[in-house]
C-alpha cells in the first residue's frame, strides 16, 4: 500500500489520504458510466442485428438452391410418375450436368437411392454406385428438405416421392459456404466499425453534457475546498471566500466559522505564550 | 426571474436515455441500409431463378403443343408459386403486347415500360412504382417473343423481413434504459449523495463542536479531494489543540500553573469546554451507507435468474423422460415447483444464517450457490439432474432474496421501511422484466444452455458488486422483532379468521396464477403456436411492465382510502378475466391481453395483501409482532407458487390448454368470492358485537 497519512506529519498543503494513481473526477467517471450502458446497448444492437441478418441472408441464398434442386426435383418425379424406376432414368443423368453447367455455382448435385448409393452424380457420367456418408441434418423450416453443412458446403436434402408417396430416393444440391462466409465477415466488421464510431459520437456529446451539468457543484466543492486551504494556510483566516449558499455549502459555512474561531483562539493562546517566554528569557 | 432548477441525477438520468436512442437509432440505421444493400442483389437473384424455373415450365407445355394464350391451370400454378415465395408480391404473365394472360397477387399499371429495354438480355430488373420487377422474354421455338413473365418485389421488403430485429432493438432499448437507471442511480448515490450525506454529518458534528470524526470517503474525485480537505483541516485542528495544551503544560512546569493560566487567559479552557477534540491518531470515521446500495446487486441477480423465465418450460421440454405416475405435463411444471418449493423452504433457515454471518458474506455465498446452480442448469443431460441443479439454485436464489431483505431491514427503521421494502420490490421487478424479455433474444440465438452459462456469470458478476461495494457492518440495529418465529407463533397467527381466508383465498391462488400460467402454461403454449423465442420474453414482459406502472398508483391509492379488501377483489375478478381472455381468444394477442390483464390485476390485488395483514397483525397478533406475522403469511402463501405448475399440468394433461386456462381461472374466482363473502362475515359480525356487548341487561 502506498497510502499515506496525516500521522507523516505532513497534511497541510496535501490530500490526507493519498496513492500513486491519478484522481477521477466526476465528469470522467459519469461519463464513463453513460458511455459503458450506451457500448451495452449499441453492442447488443449489433449482435441482435447480426444474428438476423445471417438468417436473412442464409435463408435467401438457399431459396434460390431450393427452386433449382426443386425443378430438377419436380422432372424426376414425373419420369417415376410414369412407372420408370429411379435407378433407370435416361435423362437423369442430362438434366443433372445441364442445371450444374447453367450453375457453375452449385458443388454438389447428385441423386441417390433411397439405400443411400450415388445414382446421378454433376461430377461423373455414368457413375458406378457408390455408398455415401452424409446423413441427417435439419429440417428447414415450412420445408420437407433438410440441410447440413459439410466441409464448407451447404447441401440441401430432398426426398423424391414416387407416385404411391413412397420416398425412393433424394436429391442433393450443395453450394460453398464461402461467399455466404465472406458476406458475414463483412457485416461483423461493418457493424463494430460503426457501433465504435456511434458510441464514440455519442460518448463525446455525453461527456461534454456532463462537464456543464456537474460545473457548477464542481466549482462549488473547488471553491469551498480552496477556502478551506486557505484558512488552514493563511494567517488572517478570512471566511469570506465561500459566499454560495446552499443547503451543503450552509453547513460548510458553519463549519469554516467554527474553524476559524478555533484557529483564532490557538493563534491568541500561542502569541500569548511566546510572550511569556520571552518575558522570562529576558528576565 | 423563475429559474427551473433540475436536481443532477434527474439531468444524468435524461442524458442517459437520450444517449441511449440516439446511439442505437444511429445503428439500426445504417445497418438497416447496408442490409438493404447486401441482401438486395441476393434477393433479386432469387427471383431470376424463379422467373427461369416458371419459363422452364412454360416452354416445356408449349413445347407439348399447349396454346400459351390458354394454359389450364397456369393462375392456380401461380398462385402455389407466390405461396412458396412469400416475398413475392406478383407474378404476371402477358403475352407479346403486354396483355396480361394470368396472374397472381398485385401488379402495377407500368408492366410494358419495363420489358422496352432488354437490351439483348433475356432479363430485366428495374424499379417501378414501388417494386422492383423482374421481367423475362418468353421466346418460342423459332426465336420470336411469345409473351413476358413479370416477377414484383416490394421495394421495403427488407425493412418487412427484417421486423423482427426492429422488435429486438426496441427490447434492447427498454431494456438498456432501466439498466442505465439503475447503474446511474447507483452511482449518482455513491458518488455524490453518500458522501454529501457523510460530509454534511461531519460538518454538522464539527458545528456542534465535535472535531473527533473524520469522514470514511475514498473517491478520487472532487468530492474526495474536498473531503480530503476537510479531513486535514479536522486534523490540523485536533493536532493544534494538542501540541498547544502539551507546550502549556511544560510552560506550567517551568512557570508555574497560576502564571501560565493568567497569560493566555481562558482560550484553551474554553476550547476544551464547548468542544471535544481527540488525538489524531484516534479519530474515527463516519461513514453512511444507504439502502440503495444493495439495488444493483439485487438488480443483476433477478435479471441473471429471469434470463430463462421465458423459455424454461420448453427447455424442461426438451429433456423429458417419463417419470412413473405423472403426466408429461406435470413432469415439464415439476422443476417450476421444486424450485418454488427449495426456495420457500430455504428463507426460513437463509434468513437466521444470513442474521448469524453477515449480509456480504451470505449474499456472496447465495450469489455463488446461484451461479453454480445455473451453470449446471445449462449443462444438465436429463431431467433428474435438472432437477438436482434447480434446488441448488433455489437455495441460492433464497439466501440471496432474504438477505436484500435482511440488508434493507438492518439499514431502515420504522418510519422508512415501507420505501425501503417498495425499493427492493421496484428492483426486482425491473430486474425480472428485462431479463425475461432479454433471455428470449438470446435464447432464440445462442441457444438455452449458453443464455442459463450468461446467468451464471451475471449471478457472479452480482457476487462482485457486493463484495466491492458493501461492507460488514456489526453496528446495525436489529429490528425489535428479530427473534425467529416459532411454532406456537406460526398456530397463533393462523388460527386468526381474516388471516388464514386472505392467505389461503387470496394469495394463494394469485401465486397460482403467476407460477402456473405465467411461468409455466404462458410460455408453453405460446410454444405450440409457433411464437419466436424472442416474441414470448416481449409478451411476458407485458406483466411486468404493469406492475411497475401500476402498483405505486395502487399503492398510494389504497394508503389514502383505506379499502384494502375491495382492491383485493378487485384484483381477483380481473385475474379470473385475464385467464378467461385465452378461452376466448387462443391466439397470441389472446395470450398478451391476458398477461398484461394478469399484471395489471395483481397490481392492483397483492399489495393491498400486505397492508391488509399488517392491520390484521396490528390488532389480533401484536404480540407477536407485524414483521413476524407477514413472515408468516410469505411463507405459507408460497404454497400457491409451488402448487401453480403442478395444477396446471394436471389440467393440461385432463382438459387441455384452454381447459387448464379455466381452471386456474376457476381456482382465481371461486378463491376469491370465498374470501368476499367471509369477510363480509367478518366485517358483520364486528359490527353486531358491539350493538350486542351495548345492549341494557335487565
Amino acid at each position: 500500500m502506498n497510502n499515506k497519512t496525516i500521522e507523516d506529519g505532513d497534511y497541510e498543503d496535501e490530500p490526507l489520504t493519498f496513492n500513486n494513481k491519478r484522481d477521477i473526477g466526476l465528469v470522467i467517471k459519469l461519463s464513463l458510466t453513460i458511455t459503458f450502458v450506451i457500448s451495452f446497448a449499441v453492442f447488443l444492437t449489433a449482435f441482435l442485428t447480426y444474428f438476423n441478418f445471417s438468417k436473412a441472408y442464409s435463408e435467401i441464398t438457399q431459396a434460390r438452391y431450393a427452386v433449382l434442386g426443386g425443378d430438377l426435383k419436380k422432372s424426376i418425379e414425373y419420369s417415376l410418375n410414369i412407372g420408370v424406376n429411379i435407378d433407370e432414368l435416361h435423362n437423369a443423368q442430362v438434366l443433372v450436368n445441364e442445371l450444374a453447367k447453367k450453375n457453375s455455382d452449385i458443388d454438389v448435385l447428385r441423386i441417390l437411392s433411397a439405400n443411400n448409393k450415388i445414382l446421378y452424380d454433376k461430377d461423373k457420367s455414368g457413375v458406378a454406385p457408390k455408398q455415401l456418408e452424409i446423413k441427417n441434418g435439419h429440417l428447414v423450416a415450412g420445408t420437407n428438405y433438410k440441410m447440413i453443412e459439410k466441409d464448407d458446403i451447404i447441401i440441401l436434402r430432398m426426398p423424391i416421392y414416387n407416385n404411391f408417396s413412397a420416398q425412393v430416393g433424394e436429391l442433393q444440391i450443395g453450394y460453398s459456404n464461402q461467399q455466404t462466409n465472406a458476406y458475414l465477415w463483412g457485416t461483423k466488421w461493418f457493424l463494430l466499425q460503426h457501433s465504435i464510431l456511434s458510441i464514440s459520437l455519442v460518448s463525446f456529446l455525453v461527456l461534454v453534457s456532463v462537464y456543464f451539468i456537474t460545473k457548477k457543484f464542481r466549482f462549488r466543492l473547488v471553491g469551498m475546498g480552496s477556502a478551506l486551504r486557505n484558512l488552514m494556510s493563511d494567517s488572517c483566516h478570512d471566511p469570506d471566500e465561500v459566499t454560495e449558499k446552499g443547503n451543503f455549502e450552509d453547513a460548510y459555512l458553519v463549519f469554516h466559522e467554527k474553524t476559524q474561531e478555533l484557529l483564532l483562539s490557538f493563534d491568541a493562546a500561542e502569541k500569548d505564550l511566546d510572550k511569556l517566554e520571552r518575558n522570562n528569557s529576558d528576565v | 426571474m423563475f429559474k427551473l432548477r433540475v436536481p443532477i441525477r434527474v439531468s444524468m438520468m435524461a442524458l442517459a436515455i437520450f444517449s441511449i436512442i440516439i446511439s442505437t437509432l444511429f445503428i439500426s440505421f445504417f445497418s438497416l441500409e447496408y442490409m438493404e444493400r447486401t441482401l438486395a442483389p441476393e434477393m433479386h437473384k432469387k427471383t431470376v431463378t424463379i422467373g427461369e424455373s416458371l419459363h422452364g415450365v412454360i416452354e416445356k407445355v408449349v413445347g407439348y403443343g399447349a396454346k400459351f394464350e390458354s394454359l389450364n391451370g397456369m393462375d392456380k400454378y401461380l398462385a402455389e408459386l407466390k405461396v412458396e415465395h412469400d416475398d413475392l408480391s406478383y407474378i404476371t404473365i402477358t403475352n407479346k403486347y403486354h396483355e396480361p394472360l394470368y396472374q397472381t397477387g398485385k401488379p402495377h399499371g407500368r408492366l410494358k415500360s419495363t420489358t422496352d429495354d432488354f437490351s439483348g438480355k433475356d432479363v430485366n430488373t428495374s424499379l417501378v412504382e414501388g417494386f422492383y420487377n423482374t421481367s423475362l422474354v418468353i421466346n418460342n421455338g423459332g426465336g420470336g417473343v411469345l409473351g413476358y413473365i413479370h416477377l414484383g418485389q416490394a421495394k421495403g421488403l427488407i425493412q418487412k423481413r427484417l421486423q423482427d430485429s426492429l422488435l429486438d432493438v426496441i427490447t434492447v432499448v427498454v431494456v438498456s434504459i432501466l439498466f442505465s437507471l439503475e447503474l446511474l442511480y447507483f452511482l449518482m448515490v455513491f458518488t455524490i449523495s453518500t458522501p454529501v450525506a457523510s460530509l454534511k454529518k461531519l460538518l454538522k458534528n464539527a458545528s456542534d463542536g465535535d472535531f473527533s470524526h473524520i469522514a470514511a470517503i475514498e473517491a478520487r474525485d472532487e468530492i474526495g479531494r474536498f473531503t480530503n480537505y476537510i479531513n486535514s483541516a479536522l486534523y490540523k485542528l485536533n493536532d493544534r489543540y494538542y501540541s498547544l495544551t502539551e507546550r502549556i503544560n511544560t510552560l506550567k512546569f517551568s512557570f508555574g500553573e497560576k502564571k501560565v493560566s493568567s497569560s493566555i487567559g481562558g482560550y484553551i479552557d474554553t476550547a476544551t469546554r464547548i468542544n471535544l477534540f481527540t488525538p489524531p491518531e484516534c479519530m474515527e470515521k463516519v461513514s453512511t451507507e444507504l439502502t440503495m446500495y444493495i439495488r444493483p446487486a439485487l438488480f443483476l441477480l433477478i435479471f441473471s435468474e429471469s434470463l430463462s423465465l421465458s423459455f424454461f418450460p420448453i427447455f424442461v421440454q426438451e429433456l423429458y423422460e417419463p417419470i412413473y405416475g405423472l403426466s408429461r405435463e406435470m413432469v415439464i411444471g415439476l422443476p417450476i415447483s421444486i424450485f418454488m418449493l427449495m426456495w420457500a423452504l430455504s428463507l426460513p433457515s437463509a434468513g437466521g444464517w444470513s442474521d448469524r454471518v453477515g449480509r456480504r458474506k451470505s449474499f456472496l455465498v447465495g450469489a455463488v450457490i446461484t451461479t453454480i446452480g445455473l451453470v449446471l442448469t445449462g449443462l444438465s443431460q436429463s431431467i433428474y439432474d435438472l432437477l438436482l441443479w434447480r434446488c441448488i439454485t433455489a437455495v441460492g436464489y433464497g439466501i440471496v432474496f432474504i438477505t436484500c431483505q435482511g440488508y434493507i431491514t438492518d439499514h431502515t427503521n420504522a418510519s422508512n421501511r415501507t420505501r425501503g421494502m417498495a425499493m427492493f420490490l421496484a428492483g426486482f421487478f425491473s430486474g425480472s422484466l428485462c431479463g425475461a424479455a432479454i433471455g428470449g433474444i438470446l435464447a432464440d440465438h445462442i441457444g438455452y444452455n449458453l443464455t442459463f452459462i450468461l446467468s451464471g456469470v451475471l449471478s457472479l458478476a452480482a457476487a462482485a458488486f457486493v463484495a466491492r461495494f458493501i461492507h460488514e457492518h456489526k453496528d446495525y440495529e436489529k429490528p425489535e422483532n428479530a427473534r425467529k418465529a416459532k411454532f406456537s407463533d406460526y398456530m397463533k397467527v393462523l388460527s386468526i379468521p381474516r388471516f388464514i381466508t386472505l392467505t389461503l383465498f387470496a394469495a394463494v391462488p394469485a401465486k397460482i396464477a403467476l407460477t402456473g400460467f405465467l411461468y409455466y402454461t404462458g410460455p408453453l403454449y405460446m410454444s405450440t403456436l409457433g411464437t419466436e423465442q424472442s416474441s414470448i420474453g416481449r409478451i411476458m414482459m407485458a406483466y411486468g411492465i404493469a406492475m411497475i406502472l401500476i402498483s405505486p398508483l395502487i399503492g398510494k391509492v389504497a394508503d389514502k382510502a383505506k379499502c384494502y379488501t375491495l382492491l383485493i377483489v378487485v384484483g381477483g375478478v380481473l385475474s379470473t378475466f385475464a385467464l378467461m381472455v385465452l378461452y376466448f381468444e387462443s391466439n397470441l394477442v389472446g395470450v398478451l391481453i391476458s398477461m398484461t390483464l394478469l399484471g395489471v390485476a395483481h397490481a392492483i390485488g397483492v399489495p393491498p395483501q400486505i397492508a391488509l395483514i399488517t392491520e390484521i397483525s396490528k390488532s389480533n397478533a401484536s404480540e407477536i409482532g407485524v414483521g413476524k406475522a407477514i413472515g408468516i403469511f410469505r411463507l405459507v402463501e408460497r404454497i400457491g407458487n409451488v402448487a401453480g405448475p403442478i395444477i396446471s399440468g394436471i389440467l393440461i394433461t385432463v382438459y387441455g390448454y384452454p381447459g387448464a386456462f379455466v381452471g386456474v381461472a376457476v381456482i382465481t374466482f371461486i378463491g376469491i368470492i370465498i374470501f368476499s363473502l367471509l369477510f363480509a362475515l367478518f366485517n358483520f359480525r364486528d359490527r353486531q358485537l358491539p350493538d350486542l356487548l351495548e345492549e341494557p341487561v335487565e
